[in-house]
């Protein structure tokens, strides 16, 4: 019983060992099985502003993109915080609308909308802007603006 | 006793000692605990959607927030009532101290309605207002920032009636987007804690939702609330109370986790209670082990930053990346990890200190040791990298290039928590790294048979380097690290065999082994942030060139379109007055996106074509000079861009109100800049306060060129960009490459290189960034810079381990090496905090003077300005320096709107001519608005009748401070932070050096006092300590010649004394036995007739002198047995501690493990130590390096396992070893062991001979004395 113990215990920590070398592999190559194009990338970004759910669109976001909310947040920040930085504020702005009004520009595109969000008991309106650039072979959000 | 309770009252000890001999109570009172708290945690937390809130709920909000205000209006009272006694017992100068950063603003009128001191804002209340309110108490003041609630009343001054007017803000209509933002005001303060929405009520609301206040039956003002539709928050108090007994809990949890935890350490429990109390360490640890990660579980899933007050550092801009494998969601969530990792780590290290485990273990555990070992510590240098890379490199709190030595409560708890990380992973991995080597050598012991102190040292030394080289190779084997490069792992190992290798040789002390981990961990996580912090410094390149291309025309249209619809948003009143228009321009560009942006940017609010407010921030002349007129027939938005010299500027109009014929509009202007031209200063962008990233940026070893259309456009920094480094550039932007990032050599140094290539506004921008490697100096300032503040955590730690072990060092105060450890610190020491002290003070005093200067100089220059022109003339002083002149308390000039003086509440003294009341004297003030530190300096002169005041300030000068001054002042910190440290560990090291000699002299006194002559003392001093010790020497080897002699010579005297004795003794008899005997053979050669009756009676009288032989020869015997002894009571796990101790510092090692507390016997104290220190002399004497003591209850009898590693004894031997007069040794009498097994058996116990190897083993069993037996 204690040999078999012993064994299991020596797979797990060298599994986690390899583990750990594996999740940083996995993490570099984020690859997608096809390039959409930035039509798609917008809707998937419109669903979840809409519904408040940035894992909706998380997979798009850059590594340096720069993100400016009304609660205060402004700046650049890596996918990881952005992702957290917009689940926390759709926490306490709760979308009730949003569509975009426009988006344009094939090789930089930019989209703009509005959205109507709820806080503190009261409804506010308030412009999205973003802006998507090619990197790595994928469209990224480089901007994401809510005012 | 401390068990006891006294004079009646109920101890701690005493509850314990009760639950003790009450186990049924506390099995009891611990279940109802437990069952307590499974009904708290299977209880549903209030329901995160309760539905719209019912008018009860909405009464409870209103009642609550009536109160607080209530409670507000008599704090200000009070704190009125207290200044007022200050006032007249200092005078009105009192006002400055009561004032600065305090939650209430002052501010004294005389009795003609002139200010004479306090905050500038409060100098806006007119005489008009005063005349309407003066006689009530309260009133609100409000302007386009801020609404006040004040509060009025007399007071005498130098015997002037003057008016005390003090304030509390109510609400600011602005957030600042930038790390000085500050919600302080009352209504944030309510609208976050009830989650309802509080505003100045109009007339027509509904008054079920409006609030009003009064004073004296007065309506002073009413405010509306707006309650959310989903009121998630609005069950606080009930959530906050749960979680604040959850909280509770927990903590008591752990609290009870570590006391069990200590009592197994310091408590000596007493033989009767071992069983019904005593837990053994492993299901201690496991509990303390599953309460911590409990614990953190609480902490984590019920916001513990928020009930700790801790909630900046929730901020979801400081979550971690992947890296730290979800280990910290949050810098909260590190730091509680980060302290509950730590002191397992401590409990660790101490149980490692305690149950040192036997040495002697079985091959296949050695490589199961050495194969999890390895894996562990591949995952502990690993975790240290994850959660440090997590933090600084996917955090927004920086703080290698911050402005300041003492940084903020976040960066330094975030640097706290990574020290502790880097402890905890440090202090495991030498554990682990030092059992390895161990491991290592048993193995090789093993297979070689080989025992010596050199292969011992050998081994060490392989295993030394091939584990951590054998991590470092795996490690690299799998992959491209970009977690831990070469050059930091290299480092890191360094620190850590450093680390290992003192633990190794300090065995005996606790303290400075910690000491040494803390330093390590110090070091380790310094070497991992610096060389983070410079791949951060290399990835902010590619965000300097996303945001040197960020301001495409697109985003700057939406941004004047953005700002414009904040704008609308406004409440322009034609009856709105001048004071209360003032500062929407402001409070449009607060509200706008344009704050948290640093583009030029102007917003200019019309009255027509009548320019009423303007507000630009960044005071750039070319948006000045820019004539944005709005045409006042136009009704819907316009937005129109011109070009100029250097840029563009986007511009856009809206009317806001169309209440009369003239209306109001509003015009947003933004500065659409080419990139920077050459000489033009640090670009907007990359001002230090613009954007967190540009802390982490050293402008001065960065270069920035921005081509559009393969023409330059500009250039910022002093390097060259060298043409081979564009033609390469360019090459591969023909292949289609968009962006890299490569290394090159620029003007003789090496640099990173990235390019960004990217299609904007229909034209081709290329941006090139070059980035100069960073000097050695820079590396050791960042060293010292972060050690400082390390070095608060390591004597923190150090203070805990002293009052720890407060007791064993008061008992060791009179020693010699805690007095020389002592001297040499305190010699040492007080000379660096003197130096230290000295030059913080000078440091601070200089740079305070600098700026004191600074101003003084402003404010002459705006004196001299006054006095040479027109006293009348009404246009702004051109001079570029923000300032407020008043004349005779009344406010006369104030400087142009850019500069936006009246915005900056300031502290005044003004010395108003009527009154007299304040001397004409500066007033130099450290102030703050929001978080935002700065200094103002009021100074008053008279000229004719009238007397000015100019108020003027550095708020605008914060990229101008001086940061070599900073820089010095960091370093010097960092090195005497550094020096103490290492005077600390020195001073130890030596004092130990210098009292160890005396030390061993002193154990190996008491050993030969005991009788062991073998023990050695392993020396190299030199001089007299040296002299003593060969002179010990010498005398222990002939006294033990000596005694060798005299025994040899006391036994043959006693064998002749023994001889003559028994000669006598035997002879006496002898001599009648003979006398008989002839006798009777001359009477049968006589042929006697009485033969058979003298027969009887010779043959009888042989028989006595027989029995007389007899009783002679036992009497003998009786002399020589050995003396006996008065069997008692012996406590033995104290005895073989005592025995062990004899042994410290002999080059025999000497282990001693047991898991009782004590174990008593029924013998005689002075033979039980005689028979152990046979046994350790006779391994000693086999040449074993090391012996193991282990002590055990097993069946009621208590089972002493005495192991060596010496060469054993043989098997034609082993049968013989307890016959008296046996032994393989020149010198040996042949009785020790059988004395032992005398002693043993006359104890009730049995001693045996095992057969293991290597070495002889020994087991030695007694039976257990209960206290209940009385002998």
């Amino acid at each position: 019983m204690k040999k078999y113990l012993k064994i299991t215990l020596i797979i797990w920590l060298l599994s986690l060992t390899a583990g750990a070398q594996v999740s940083n592999l996995t993490d570099k190559s984020k690859n997608f099985r096809s390039i959409p194009e930035p039509s798609e990338v917008f809707f998937d970004l419109e669903n979840g502003l809409k519904h408040g759910d940035p894992s909706k669109f998380s997979k798009y976001l850059s590594e340096n993109s720069y993100i400016s909310l009304p609660n205060g947040v402004s700046g650049y920040f890596s996918s990881n915080q952005s992702f957290y930085i917009l689940k926390d504020f759709f926490k306490s702005f709760d979308p009730v609308n949003f569509s975009f009004s426009q988006t344009g520009g094939k090789k930089d595109p930019v989209a703009t909308g509005g959205l109507i969000y709820e806080s503190n008991g009261k409804r506010e309106h308030a412009i999205v802007y973003i802006t998507l650039q090619y990197e790595s072979n994928f469209w990224r959000v480089t901007q994401l603006t809510v005012n | 006793m401390e068990g006891n309770s006294t004079n009646g009252k109920l101890s701690f000890a005493s509850v314990i000692s009760f639950l003790k001999t009450h186990r049924k109570t506390a099995s009891l009172l611990s279940s109802g605990f437990l069952f307590a708290l499974l009904i708290i945690l299977s209880s549903p937390l209030p329901d995160s959607k309760p539905g719209k809130l019912d008018k009860s709920q909405i009464d409870e909000i209103r009642q609550q927030i009536n109160d607080r205000f209530v409670v507000e209006t008599r704090e200000i009272e009070i704190f009125q009532n207290k200044l007022i006694e200050n006032i007249q017992k200092w005078g009105v100068g009192a006002i400055t101290r009561e004032t600065g950063d305090n939650y209430f603003s002052s501010a004294v009128y005389d009795s003609s309605m002139n200010f004479i001191a306090g905050y500038s804002l409060l100098s806006e209340i007119s005489s008009d207002e005063f005349n309407s309110t003066r006689q009530q108490k309260l009133f609100i003041k409000r302007n386009a920032i801020f609404s006040w609630l004040c509060s009025i009343k007399q007071v005498k001054i130098k015997n002037n009636q003057c008016f005390l007017i003090s304030a509390a803000v109510l609400e600011k209509n602005y957030t600042l987007k930038n790390q000085y933002n500050l919600n302080e005001a009352l209504f944030d303060e309510l609208k976050k804690e009830f989650n309802v929405d509080i505003t100045f009520s109009g007339e027509k609301d509904d008054p079920s939702n409006t609030l009003v206040f009064s004073d004296k039956n007065k309506q002073l003002f009413s405010v509306r609330l707006s309650f959310p539709q989903n009121p998630v928050e609005t069950t606080s108090i009930a959530t906050t109370l749960t979680r604040l007994l959850l909280f509770l809990t927990s903590i008591t949890l752990l609290m009870s986790a570590v006391y069990f935890r200590l009592i197994s350490f310091y408590i000596t429990l007493k033989a009767s209670s071992i069983k019904s109390f005593y837990l053994p360490p492993i299901v201690v640890d496991l509990f303390l082990l599953i309460v911590i990660v409990l614990v953190r579980i609480f902490l984590l899933e019920f916001d513990a930053g928020k009930l700790l007050g801790l909630g900046v550092f929730d901020n979801p801009a400081n979550y971690s990346s992947p890296f730290g494998f979800g280990v910290a969601k949050s810098p909260v969530n590190l730091l509680i990890t980060a302290f509950l990792g730590a002191m397992f780590a401590v409990f660790v290290i101490f149980n490692h200190y305690k149950n040192f485990a036997n040495t002697h273990t079985s091959t296949l555990r050695l490589i199961f040791s050495i194969i999890t070992g390895t894996a562990g510590l591949i995952l502990t240098v690993r975790a240290l990298a994850a959660i440090q890379r997590s933090i600084v490199y996917d955090s927004s709190l920086r703080y290698f290039l911050g402005d300041s030595i003492i940084p903020g409560k976040d960066v330094t708890l975030m640097n706290v928590s990574i020290v502790l990380a880097s402890f905890t992973l440090i202090a495991l991995a030498t554990l682990i790294l030092y059992r390895l080597i161990e491991s290592w050598i048993n193995l090789f012991e093993k297979f070689t048979g080989e025992d010596s102190r050199k292969f011992k040292f050998r081994v060490i030394n392989l295993a030394g380097w091939i584990v951590p080289g054998a991590t470092f190779i795996v490690y690299f084997a799998t992959q491209d690290s970009e977690l831990i490069p070469a050059l930091p792992s290299l480092l890191l190992m360094i620190a850590l065999l450093i680390s290992v290798i003192t633990f190794r040789k300090n065995r005996s002390s606790i303290v400075l082994n910690f000491l040494i981990i803390s330093l390590a961990a110090s070091v380790a996580s310094i070497i991992l942030l610096s060389k983070f912090n410079e791949d951060l410094e290399k990835d902010s390149l590619k965000k300097i060139a996303l945001e040197i291309n960020r301001p495409t025309t697109t985003f700057m249209r939406f941004l004047v379109q953005q700002s414009l619809s904040v704008a609308l948003k406004q409440q322009f009143n034609t009856s709105s007055g001048e004071k209360e228009l003032q500062g929407m321009a402001f409070r449009i560009w607060s509200g706008s996106i344009l704050n948290g942006e640093v583009f030029p940017c102007k917003i200019t609010i019309y009255r027509g074509k009548d320019k009423i407010d303007i507000f630009s921030p960044f005071g750039i002349p070319a948006l000045n000079d820019f004539e944005d007129t709005p045409d006042p027939t136009i009704t819907d938005i316009s937005i129109r861009e011109k070009e100029i010299a250097d840029g563009s500027i986007i511009s856009g109009v809206i009317p806001v109100s169309m209440d009369d014929s003239t209306g109001f509009f509003t015009v947003v202007s933004i500065l659409r800049r080419d990139f920077q031209v050459p000489g033009a200063g640090i670009p907007e962008f990359l001002r230090p306060d613009a954007n967190p990233v540009n802390d982490i940026i050293d402008l001065r070893r960065m270069s920035i060129f921005k081509f559009s259309d393969n023409s330059p456009q500009g250039n910022f920094g002093e390097l060259q960009l060298p043409e081979r480094v564009l033609n390469s550039i360019n090459q591969k932007v023909s292949t289609g490459l968009s962006e890299e990032m490569f290394r090159t050599v620029v003007d003789g140094s090496e640099a990173s290189v990235f390019f960004s290539f990217s299609l904007l506004d229909e034209s081709e921008q290329l941006t090139i960034l070059i980035l100069k490697d960073k000097d050695p100096v820079r590396i050791l300032f960042n060293f010292f810079k972060l050690f400082f503040l390390h070095s608060i955590f390591i004597f923190s730690l150090l203070v805990i381990f002293i009052l720890l072990k407060i007791k064993i060092i008061t008992s060791n105060f009179y020693r010699f090496r805690f007095q020389l450890t002592a001297s040499f610190l305190v010699i040492s020491t007080i000379p660096i905090l003197a130096l230290g002290i000295f030059n913080r003070d000078n440091q601070a005093a200089a740079d305070e003077k600098n700026r004191y200067l600074t101003l003084k100089s402003r404010s002459e220059k705006v004196k001299q300005m006054i006095q040479g022109r027109d006293s009348s003339s009404s246009s702004p002083l051109p001079m570029g320096i923000p300032f407020i002149l008043f004349k005779n308390g009344m406010e006369y000039k104030i400087s142009s709107n850019e500069l936006r003086a009246p915005l900056i509440p300031t502290l005044s003294l003004q010395p108003a001519s009527v009154s007299g009341v304040v001397s004409l004297k500066d007033v130099f003030l450290a102030q703050s608005i929001d978080k935002y530190r700065y200094y103002s300096l009021s100074r008053s002169w008279v000229t004719g009748n009238d007397v000015y005041s100019v108020l003027v300030n550095d708020i605008s000068d914060r990229d101008e401070q001086s940061l070599s001054m900073l820089e010095f002042d960091v370093f010097l910190f960092g090195v005497y932070s550094l020096a103490i440290i290492l005077t600390t560990l020195f001073a130890t090291a030596l004092s130990g050096r210098i009292s160890s000699p005396i030390i061993k002299l002193t154990r190996a006194a008491n050993s030969v006092a005991l009788g062991n002559f073998e023990y050695e003392i392993s020396s190299t001093s030199r001089g007299e300590i040296g002299e003593l010790i060969r002179g010990f020497k010498y005398m222990t080897d002939e006294l033990r010649k000596n005694q060798d002699e005299i025994a040899l010579l006391e036994r043959e005297a006693a064998w002749k004394e023994m001889a003559k004795q028994v000669a006598h003794e035997v002879k006496n008899p002898l001599t009648p036995m003979k006398l008989s005997v002839q006798h009777l053979l001359s009477a049968q050669k006589d042929n006697a007739r009485d033969l058979p009756a003298l027969t009887e009676k010779i043959l009888n009288s042989l028989l006595k002198q027989i029995e007389i032989l007899n009783q002679t020869a036992s009497e003998f015997s009786k002399f020589a047995k050995m003396p006996g002894f008065e069997p008692h009571k012996i406590e033995i796990v104290s005895l073989i501690s005592e025995v062990k101790d004899l042994y410290t510092g002999s080059p025999t090692r000497l282990n001693f493990s047991t898991s009782l507390s004590d174990a008593i016997i029924k013998g005689d104290e002075s033979f039980f130590k005689r028979s152990v220190i046979n046994l350790i002399r006779n391994a000693v004497q086999a040449g074993a390096s090391s012996v193991s003591l282990s002590l055990n209850l097993v069946d009621n009898n208590y089972e002493l396992i005495v192991a060596d590693n010496g060469k054993g004894i043989s098997a034609e031997n082993r049968d013989k070893i307890f016959e008296i007069n046996f032994t393989t040794k020149a010198t040996g009498t042949g009785l020790g062991l059988k004395l032992t097994r005398r002693f043993v058996e006359s104890a009730g116990g049995s001693i045996e001979l095992l057969d293991k190897k290597p070495g002889a083993h020994f087991k030695i069993t007694f039976p257990v004395l209960h206290d209940s037996v009385n002998l």
